[in-house]
This record gives structure tokens, C-alpha cells and sequence, in this order.
């Protein structure tokens, strides 16, 4: 399996009646994304904006974020979401707008959304204010219900992400090669390094709560052994609307910062294996279940090391935890990455389960810290739903405009595959 | 043996209360989250068993005030089944931190419905991977 990643580095995005891709700006007319969207007809009304680094603007509450990715040869991107004849992808040339993307908003069920600030120390918590942001504001039809309200807000973004990234054909770009060997091959490869698999835990619990794999539901699906090519192509994409610090938004799905430092890695340190994707379910015999089947797909790798990323909060450290004991209990050296919830104070105790074998963990910090965020000059979005985003609360909004949030109400603040800028230490 | 939901969400009290199921329901209005799963524990130690982990979602405990938790429960008191309660215990602990700490609580009455909507769809999800 062989994949050309290109790489087309976006700077701004402006509206303009043409759609192209010059000089590092992505133009695109909202009147056409607007069709593209209402094709829907559960879509009541869709509107976009554009949110740029550096300027006085709040996001909130946003849903998902979405890069931009096309494929110019070998099957479609985010396959199985808008056809039933999907192809396996991770194969062919792949364009994807780099340094912007889709971000969805409007409120679905409650409170479950995040904020992104463009500028000031908010922006410092999280990687999403370092993107172009194409904002896209929708509403849904009255007699549309919440689960569908959360269907047709993940697929029109997901369709606009497509569509945009079809105007960066013809760009300048950058390309990353990726090669992905049967799994004979690659033992044969670096026979001296140690074999590493990556666990990968996405979160299928329900309404808010779910991922998408191949455009199927992950609460459908086992355990499972997936190439990284898949993942970079869209084969597994964001249902999840809960806790936005630590939710593995689509971006961060494609962007997958632990596949991206194994590959770096592979062939150096390590041999990197292969993925095997572990769905978080809700009752315990699933749950044992997924594990003793994760650990055996680990073992088919050959792994001798693993890394787990987490999703989640509460029962997915249970998840998280059997699994580490049960592949340290069969000789796998695993690394947990997680973040903590230690309280206001960090005095708290972090995790709500925990093993012994679990004795190597990286910490993308305490969600429960506290910033004080000042006033933006332009909200996109709704600001008043900052009182119901997870992190903020009903008196988190100043009467001069700053906003008191708990960092896990920042999109991304604390990213579970370690794409972030928080980390902890042990004092 | 029967299947028990001990719940303070007048949602899934009303779901399950109207339908002729299997499962029996111990609907608790004024229960606060330890209260149910205070009881639950008491159940776990004559021999009940977890089906489905009781913090599910990824909802924290200062963010809704509901809790519905699905239970195994023997007819006669049996064997402890260690693991439902060290889970049990993890989670009442976890909740009290939660609800004890300086976290802040965080919905009003207008959220209600959806928090009751999301914690039944949750509950939901597991009875259905329990009978698969």
C-alpha cells in the first residue's frame, strides 16, 4: 500500500466567486458550499465565516474540525459516509489542505461543544488557533431530533471539507510518501528493532458519544486492525460532541500525532506494526471482550511494545487500563497517554481506575485547570453557550467580557494522542 | 435471576415503566448520583453484578444529575463479584471527588431534558450490546 500525501499549505481563506487555491489562499464561494449543504433537506439554513490566527475572534461552540482531503487517484476520502460502494483507501495520491480547516458550529444536545480563541492565551492552549478556520454555522429543520441533528451537522461537514480540498488540485504542494507492508514484510524489515503496535481507543457509547469507521458505526464494530494510510484518508472520523479538550476531533483522527511520531521513529528506533482500533463500549462484557481481542491483534502484530491513546472520561480508564495489564501480563511494554483530572487545585486523584502494570503514562495535563480568557472582539457562533460548553459554567461569563473556563472547555487543550502543547509533571 | 436499572431519571422511568420488559426498574426521584450508587454497591455485595460500567459517556458528575445504573441481580444472595465492586468503588469515589471537590456544577433547569435524553440513549446503547 503505497500513499502520496500532498500537502497544500493554506495561509488565508477569503470568499470569492471563483473557487481555487493561489499563493497559499483557498478563495471558495460560500453560495455554492450553501447548495452543496441545503442538498440536505434536514438543513434548515447554513451560513460561513472565516476565522484567521492572530485575530480577535472566539469560536464557540464548535462541533467538529474537519481538514480539508481529497483524493486526485485511488477511491474517495472519508469513504463509506455518502455511498454505499465504498473502496479500501490509504492507496493513491491524497491533497489536503494544510494549516485550515472545516470547523462546524451551533449547539446539538446541551452543552457538549468547545471554544477556540484565534488570539490570546487561549489560542496558547490549543493547536487549532494556529489554523485558517472555514466556519460553517448550521441549523437544522424543527422536526429534526438530536441524534439526527448530530448526523446532518458531521456529514455536512465532512461533505464541505471534501469539496474544498478538490480546489487545491491544481496548488503547489508538498509530498509525503507513506509505504504500508503486509505485516511478514515489516517483521522481516528491522528485524533488530523493537516491534511496536499502537492501540488506538475511539469512543462508541451512543448519541454524542461515537465514532465512524468507514462511515459505519463504531458500536457495531470489534476490534480491529487498520493500516495508518486508512486513517490518514478519513476511514475513521468524529461522532463525538463531549468534552472538547480531550474529544479526538476528524482533524485530529487524520492528524493523528502518535501514528505521525511512529512513522518518524520507524526503521530508527522501532518497527512500527501496525494500529489496531479499540472501540469504548458501555457494558463490561464488551469490554472484556474488546480487550481480550485487542491484545491478541497486538500479539498477531508481534507487538513487544504498544502506546494506547485514550478517549474519553470516566468508564474508557477502565478500557484503558485492562488492556495495558493485559498485554504487560504477555510481555508488552505499553505507554498509556492520557490526561488527568485532578481538580481545580491538581490535589485530586487524576484517574478513576488504574492497574499497577500501568507504569509508564504521559500526561496531556489537568483538564480542570483554570484560565481567565479576555473578551474577543467577534464571536462566531453563539457566546451566551459558553455557560453550557463542558469547562464553562453559568458564571464564566464576566461582566466585562472575559471569560473564567476550565481548560477542557478549549478545543483540543489537552488532545489524547498528544497533539497539544500541555503536558504535566511530577513535582 | 432478574436485570434491575436503579435510576434517579425520570426519562428512563418513564421508558421502561411503560413497556412490558424484562428489566425492573427502582426509579429514585430524589436520589442524588452517590445515593444510586450507594445502593447499587449494596446490591453488588449480595451478589449483583455490573452489566454495564456506571460512569458511561464521558459526561462528568458536576455536569448532569442523573445516574441510571444496569444491574444482574441473583435471586438468592451469592458470591461477591469482585470486579463489579472495585468498579462500583472507583466510581462512587470518583463522583464524590467530583461533586465534593471545588468543581463547579455546571447545568441549569434548561438543560434537564437533554441531560435526561443523553443519560436514557446511553443506557440504552448497553442494554442493547447486553442482549446482542
Amino acid at each position: 500500500m503505497n500513499l502520496e500525501l500532498r500537502k497544500v499549505a493554506i495561509k488565508d481563506i477569503q470568499f470569492s466567486e471563483e473557487c481555487k487555491v493561489e499563493n497559499g489562499c483557498l478563495y471558495v464561494d460560500p453560495k455554492k458550499l450553501e447548495e452543496l449543504v441545503l442538498e440536505d433537506s434536514r438543513v434548515k439554513s447554513v451560513s460561513f465565516d472565516i476565522a484567521r490566527p492572530g485575530e480577535s475572534v472566539r469560536i464557540v461552540p464548535v462541533k467538529d474540525v474537519i481538514e480539508p482531503r481529497a483524493k486526485l487517484e485511488g477511491g474517495e476520502t472519508f469513504p463509506g459516509l455518502f455511498r454505499e460502494d465504498m473502496q479500501e483507501v490509504g492507496e493513491g495520491i491524497t491533497v489536503a489542505l494544510s494549516g485550515m480547516a472545516v470547523t462546524s458550529t451551533g449547539p446539538i444536545v446541551g452543552f457538549q461543544e468547545g471554544v477556540i480563541d484565534m488570539m490570546g492565551p487561549g489560542a496558547q492552549y490549543t493547536k487549532y488557533s494556529e489554523l485558517c478556520h472555514l466556519v460553517m454555522i448550521i441549523e437544522k429543520q424543527d422536526y429534526v431530533d438530536q441524534h439526527d441533528h448530530e448526523e446532518v451537522v458531521r456529514l455536512a461537514g465532512i461533505k464541505v471539507a471534501k469539496e474544498v480540498a478538490t480546489y487545491g488540485f491544481e496548488a503547489e504542494y508538498e509530498a509525503e510518501h507513506y509505504e504500508w507492508k503486509s505485516i511478514g514484510e515489516k517483521y522481516d524489515e528491522y528485524p533488530e528493532l523493537p516491534r511496536v503496535v499502537y492501540i488506538y481507543n475511539v469512543m462508541a457509547q451512543g448519541l454524542l458519544h461515537d465514532t465512524y469507521f468507514y462511515g459505519r458505526d463504531a458500536k457495531v464494530m470489534v476490534p480491529t486492525m487498520v493500516t495508518p494510510l486508512e486513517v490518514m484518508d478519513g476511514a475513521i472520523i468524529s461522532g463525538n460532541c463531549v468534552s472538547p479538550g480531550s474529544k479526538t476531533t476528524t482533524y485530529m483522527h487524520q492528524n493523528n500525532a502518535v501514528i505521525e511520531e511512529l512513522f518518524k521513529l520507524h526503521g530508527k528506533e522501532i518497527n512500527f506494526m501496525g494500529i489496531v482500533v479499540n472501540p469504548l463500549m458501555t457494558t463490561l462484557k464488551e469490554k472484556f471482550r474488546d480487550r481480550m481481542l485487542t491484545v491478541r491483534e497486538a500479539k498477531m502484530l508481534g507487538a513487544q511494545g504498544a502506546i494506547i491513546s485514550q478517549e474519553g472520561f470516566g468508564n474508557p480508564t477502565t478500557d484503558l487500563m485492562i488492556v495495558c495489564q493485559e498485554l504487560e501480563q504477555n510481555g508488552v511494554k505499553v505507554v498509556i497517554i492520557t490526561n488527568e483530572d485532578a481538580g481545580v487545585d491538581g490535589m485530586s486523584e487524576s484517574l478513576p481506575d488504574s492497574v499497577q502494570e500501568a507504569n509508564a503514562i504521559v500526561s496531556t495535563g489537568n483538564s480542570n485547570a483554570t484560565v481567565m480568557l479576555p473578551a474577543m472582539e467577534k464571536t462566531i457562533g453563539n457566546l451566551k453557550e459558553v455557560e453550557r460548553v463542558c469547562g464553562g459554567n453559568i458564571t464564566s461569563i464576566q461582566d466585562d467580557g472575559r471569560l473564567l473556563l476550565e481548560i477542557h472547555g478549549i478545543m483540543g487543550s489537552h488532545n489524547l494522542q498528544g497533539n497539544t502543547k500541555l503536558g504535566a509533571i511530577t513535582l | 435471576m432478574k436485570t434491575l436499572i436503579i435510576t434517579n431519571n425520570p426519562k428512563v422511568n418513564i421508558e421502561f415503566s411503560n413497556n412490558s420488559i424484562k428489566e425492573e426498574i427502582d426509579f429514585r426521584p430524589d436520589a442524588g448520583q452517590e445515593d444510586i450508587l450507594k445502593a447499587s454497591r449494596d446490591l453488588i455485595h449480595l451478589g449483583a453484578r455490573l452489566v454495564m460500567h456506571p460512569m458511561m459517556g464521558r459526561i462528568k458528575p458536576h455536569e448532569t444529575p442523573y445516574k441510571s445504573v444496569f444491574l444482574e441481580v441473583p435471586d438468592e444472595p451469592c458470591e461477591l463479584d469482585t470486579e463489579s465492586l472495585i468498579i462500583i468503588e472507583d466510581s462512587i469515589s470518583e463522583t464524590e471527588k467530583y461533586l465534593n471537590n471545588t468543581f463547579m456544577k455546571k447545568y441549569d433547569d434548561s438543560l434537564l431534558p437533554d441531560l435526561q435524553y443523553i443519560d436514557l440513549l446511553l443506557l440504552k446503547t448497553g442494554m442493547e450490546e447486553y442482549r446482542r
